[in-house]
């Protein structure tokens, strides 16, 4: 007999196995050798979280009850697939053109970035998935209490209880690790898709070997075995055409509206043509999961006694026939296919509930006027989706327990499918039709989850568990036409079919008439024609007009969602493409629109939409807008589209000379400025130098002042030193003749070296080093480094104006170098001279009490160009913020 | 067109006789429904064959 023990490190191997390859493909993936992870066969094994423990054990004990009805449940999706022309296509195009992040985002964005219809699609899908997620709780635990029992030991009602505790603890752990790394949904979680793609391929070939072993193994052949089939009670075609039909359909429907399949079909899809392979290797991949599950019922039914649950014939059946080996492999198949569905499910549920409940929640609950620090809305998201992760696991626990484990397994699942399909007459309503608005379906949502909770929901909990008896017999008080199986009366239908007629048709009817009765926003109008022509709206239409936002105070709010590193190099790329250098774009309502698509990469459209909305105001859509969204406009849509591309591209051409000439004049001016201050400068010590010496030489004088005229002479000597020392010093930096002494070194050494030897003392400014990241080991010019830190820093004594002035000093990896940020508390450079601060003979102040003539800052940015590094002003940190960009390794390397 | 075609083709089935002496057996059932599965999934293999090459083909084709 097969020790119980024995399977339970077996599983825990399995377990141990799958996380390390999810951890090593992170780490591929962060390495950016990542091609293979974006193949289209992971695409097509991810999109396998179709099969569920409900196929690989419930389709069997469907078959055993009802032939061959198990069948419908993959024509559907084989459907969906083989015309994936029509839909899918459209579906991944949508997503990825609007940045969707989950079936609640796509159905919000649609009909005008509503919040309010993120949360009804969101509790939906947690309502409907609940019941789902226990049906895998419960098919581990049935497969663990198998072994048990086969190991001689019955186990009793709490050992499963604890089992499915533990599974369900082992489940969060692993989303939590896998499932929160990248906040922005539109990356792909590597980990999670490569370990998913292993579960598929596990669970299929645990699955095609206990069919082989029985057809050939016990059957003796596929003859013999058509043989027994026509022999068995299952031999004659005897199926409902109701039944049949409305399974496929509905199966088709749930695989486009399950959370977790529009999670792994749309959102982590990577490349459009992966669908090309998909269309065909998926439904060979469902054909080759369901080809031997008539056998093992019907040799099943043979063999095993009569009251054996058809539900394990997977397992129990090499049991039986003593091939342990064989059952350890098909109980890990079945393992793997509730896990993966766990996972994915709850990754996809985790980031509506988040996007669509926790943040809008918090940011109206004032949660936006608190401290206004970079990360702090994404620290809000991380923890919200870890801890939805637990409650949705703790829900389905919960309804594993209510529903007592009793059920069937396809029956479950059948609640749970026609439950997630009440979102599709809105989904494909929106993205067919233009005229279905937002209240309509608000309206059809909300009337197909009553009507579905109360036919098809609520009686599957479980008699007496939530209904009583009498409720589903007699109706609620004894009102006979609202009987929860027979509404209006109509009786002898199949409860199934039942619920599933009137929720759609309800759903449906309410989606349309409410729709033609209701008048679209025009963010909607907008929306629905991007969502229905996705294909022939190619260039996005407009939906920031008036831009009266500041790029700062755009970039303070995009830190706190995305983070300081992301953000900035958003921004700054927007930056590069307008043809500007440094951190703040010009706020086009261009680079409106891509921020805010970028921002619902993280958050969901609605939430994106709103934050932006409050910093621009008055922004909104134009007429212009509305009519280019017009059908009849569309083909001089087309021509302006072109135009407007030429004219965009000039006009960046146009903003970039622009802004050369302005800095050309504005240097010229400074220099003519600086010549004249120069030689005044040059003239003051001059004259007292003149002058003193000459008093030294002619009169008689007393040793002591003789010596204090001296010092005078010497100090303005050493003035007139330093200051043409930094004129060399600039020029022989830009004349490139400037030699390089490479020294080894440690960051934070020099750093420490930099501080003592600014000789700024506590009291002038007070230093604090952020981060223990400042172990970098460095191999370059150190001096002339130090050089640059050491004028930022006193620069920062300098100038910062406040009482108790600060300086940040804070070490970042970023994109595979490092980073030193130096950050002050002070007023900051106004926007209007960011541009200037690095050029020669530039003061921002005027005030000459600093004494300095303006080079410092056009040394540091020579001297940072020449080392293969840079230096950079870091707007909207709250004071002058300088980064400055260690040299690259490779360049070192090179060196 | 091709799920149409085996949407139709899946239905047919429910036409054949359920009772008496010539219901038809689950053993040709089971044939028949992964004939037609393997019917399809080859279609489908060749249509996408056929539209890879250029994608400049699939938006000139859009809506077929």
């Amino acid at each position: 007999m097969l020790s119980f023990n024995l399977l339970v490190v077996v599983a825990l191997a399995y377990v141990l196995l799958l996380f390390l390859v999810a951890f090593m493909a992170e780490r591929r993936a962060a390495e950016g050798e990542d091609g293979w992870l974006r193949s289209p066969m992971i695409y097509t094994l991810s999109i396998s979280i179709y099969c569920t423990a409900w196929t690989f054990y419930g389709a069997v004990g469907y078959a055993a009850r009802s032939g061959f009805e198990f069948v419908t449940i993959y024509l559907g999706p084989t459907l969906v697939m083989v015309g994936w022309w029509w839909i899918l296509r459209r579906l991944v195009r949508i997503g990825k053109t609007q940045r969707i992040t989950s079936i609640a985002d796509l159905i919000s964005s649609r009909f005008g970035k509503s919040t309010q219809l993120g949360m009804i699609v969101t509790i939906m899908a947690v309502i409907a998935t609940t019941p789902y997620i226990a049906l895998q709780l419960q098919s581990v635990t049935l497969s663990f209490a198998v072994f048990a029992d086969s190991d001689g030991s019955s186990w009793s009602l709490g050992d499963l209880n604890a089992t499915a505790i533990w599974v369900a603890i082992g489940l969060a752990v692993f989303t939590i690790v896998f499932g929160t790394r990248n906040l922005d949904a539109n990356e792909r979680h590597h980990g999670i898709v490569i370990a998913v793609a292993v579960e598929a391929v596990v669970k299929l070939v645990a699955l095609l070997a206990v069919g082989i072993f029985v057809v050939w193994g016990l059957a003796g052949g596929p003859s013999e075995m058509l043989a027994q089939i026509e022999a068995s009670e299952l031999s004659t075609w005897n199926q409902d055409g109701g039944r049949w039909i409305t399974l496929i359909f509905l199966s088709a429907a749930a695989f486009l509206c399950l959370p977790r399949m529009f999670q792994v079909l749309v959102v982590e899809n990577a490349d459009e043509r992966h669908l090309h392979v998909a269309s065909w290797a998926f439904p060979l991949y469902l054909m080759a999961m369901s080809l031997f599950v008539l056998p093992i019922a019907v040799v099943g039914l043979d063999l095993l006694p009569e009251s054996a649950n058809p539900d394990l014939f997977v397992l129990t059946l090499p049991l039986s026939q003593g091939q342990n080996g064989l059952a350890i492999f098909s109980f890990l198949g079945g393992f793997s296919s509730a896990t993966s569905m766990v996972i994915v499910s709850t990754i996809a549920l985790a980031t509506m509930v988040s996007n669509h409940i926790v943040v809008p929640i918090w940011l109206s609950s004032g949660g936006n006027e608190g401290a206004m620090q970079s990360g702090d809305v994404r620290r809000v998201i991380v923890i919200s989706r870890r801890l939805s992760i637990a409650g949705i696991l703790a829900l389905g626990y919960l309804y594993y327990r209510l529903s007592g484990g009793g059920t069937a397994l396809a029956a479950i699942g059948l609640v749970s499918f026609s439950g997630a399909v009440q979102v599709l007459p809105v989904m494909l309503g929106g993205i067919f039709w233009r005229g279905a608005t937002r209240v309509g379906a608000a309206l059809g949502l909300v009337t197909g989850l009553i009507v579905w909770g109360w036919t098809l929901f609520l009686p599957s909990i479980g008699e007496n568990a939530v209904l009583s008896a009498a409720v589903l017999l007699e109706g609620p008080c004894g009102i006979a036409w609202l009987r929860p199986q027979a509404l209006f009366g109509i009786e002898g239908l199949d409860p199934l079919i039942h619920g599933i007629f009137w929720s759609m048709l309800f759903n449906s009817a309410m989606f349309f008439l409410c729709s033609v009765m209701s008048f679209p926003l025009p963010l909607e109008r907008l929306q629905g024609a991007q969502f229905v022509d996705v294909f022939a709206h190619s260039a996005q239409s407009r939906t920031w007009t008036r831009g009266t936002a500041d790029a700062e105070d755009l970039l303070i709010m995009s830190q706190r969602i995305l983070g300081s590193t992301q953000a900035q190099s958003v921004f700054q790329a927007a930056a590069m493409d307008q043809g500007k250098e440094g951190y703040l774009p010009d706020v086009t309502p261009d680079f409106v629109e891509r921020l805010e698509r970028e921002l619902s990469g993280s958050v969901g459209a609605a939430t994106a939409h709103a934050m932006i909305g409050q910093l621009t105001q008055g922004s909104n859509v134009s007429v212009e807008d509305l009519i280019a969204v017009a059908d009849e406009a569309a083909q001089i849509l087309e021509y302006s589209n072109q135009l407007e591309a030429k004219s965009a591209e000039q006009e960046r051409t146009a903003r970039a000379l622009r802004e050369a000439n302005a800095k050309l004049t504005e240097v010229s001016e400074q220099k003519d400025a600086f010549l004249s201050q120069i030689s005044h400068e040059l003239r003051t010590p001059m004259t007292s130098i003149r002058s003193f010496s000459e008093i030294l030489r002619e009169t008689e004088i007393g040793p002591k002042d003789r010596s204090k005229y001296a010092g005078i002479i010497h100090n303005e000597a050493i003035r007139l030193t330093r200051l043409l020392d930094d004129l060399l010093d600039l020029s022989v930096l830009e004349n490139g003749q400037v030699e390089l002494h490479q020294q080894s070194g440690s960051l934070s050494e020099l750093i420490e070296r930099a501080i003592d030897a600014s000789g700024v003392s506590k009291k002038e400014l007070r230093i604090i080093r952020v981060n223990a990241e400042e172990d970098v080991p460095l191999h370059t010019d150190l001096d002339r480094l130090a050089q640059v830190f050491i004028n930022l820093i006193t620069n920062a004594a300098k100038y910062c104006d406040v009482e108790e002035p600060e300086l940040r000093i804070s070490v970042q990896a970023i994109g595979g170098g490092h980073v030193v940020d130096f950050v002050d508390n002070g007023a900051g450079i106004p926007r209007s001279k960011q541009a200037m601060i690095f050029e020669k003979f530039t003061r921002v102040s005027d005030q000459s009490t600093a004494g300095g003539a303006g080079l410092g800052l056009a040394i540091c940015r020579e001297v940072m160009s020449r080392l293969g590094g840079g230096i950079t002003y870091l707007p909207g940190q709250g004071g002058a913020a300088f980064r400055v960009t260690l040299p690259a390794p490779q360049a070192l390397a090179a060196q | 067109m091709l799920p149409i075609l085996g949407g139709i083709l899946w239905t047919i089935p429910l036409m054949w006789r359920q009772q008496g002496e010539e219901a038809v057996s689950n053993a040709t059932a089971l044939l028949y429904i992964f004939g037609v599965w393997v019917f399809v999934i080859f279609c489908t293999a060749l249509v996408s064959r056929l539209i890879e090459p250029g994608s400049d083909l699939i938006e000139k084709e859009g809506g077929s």
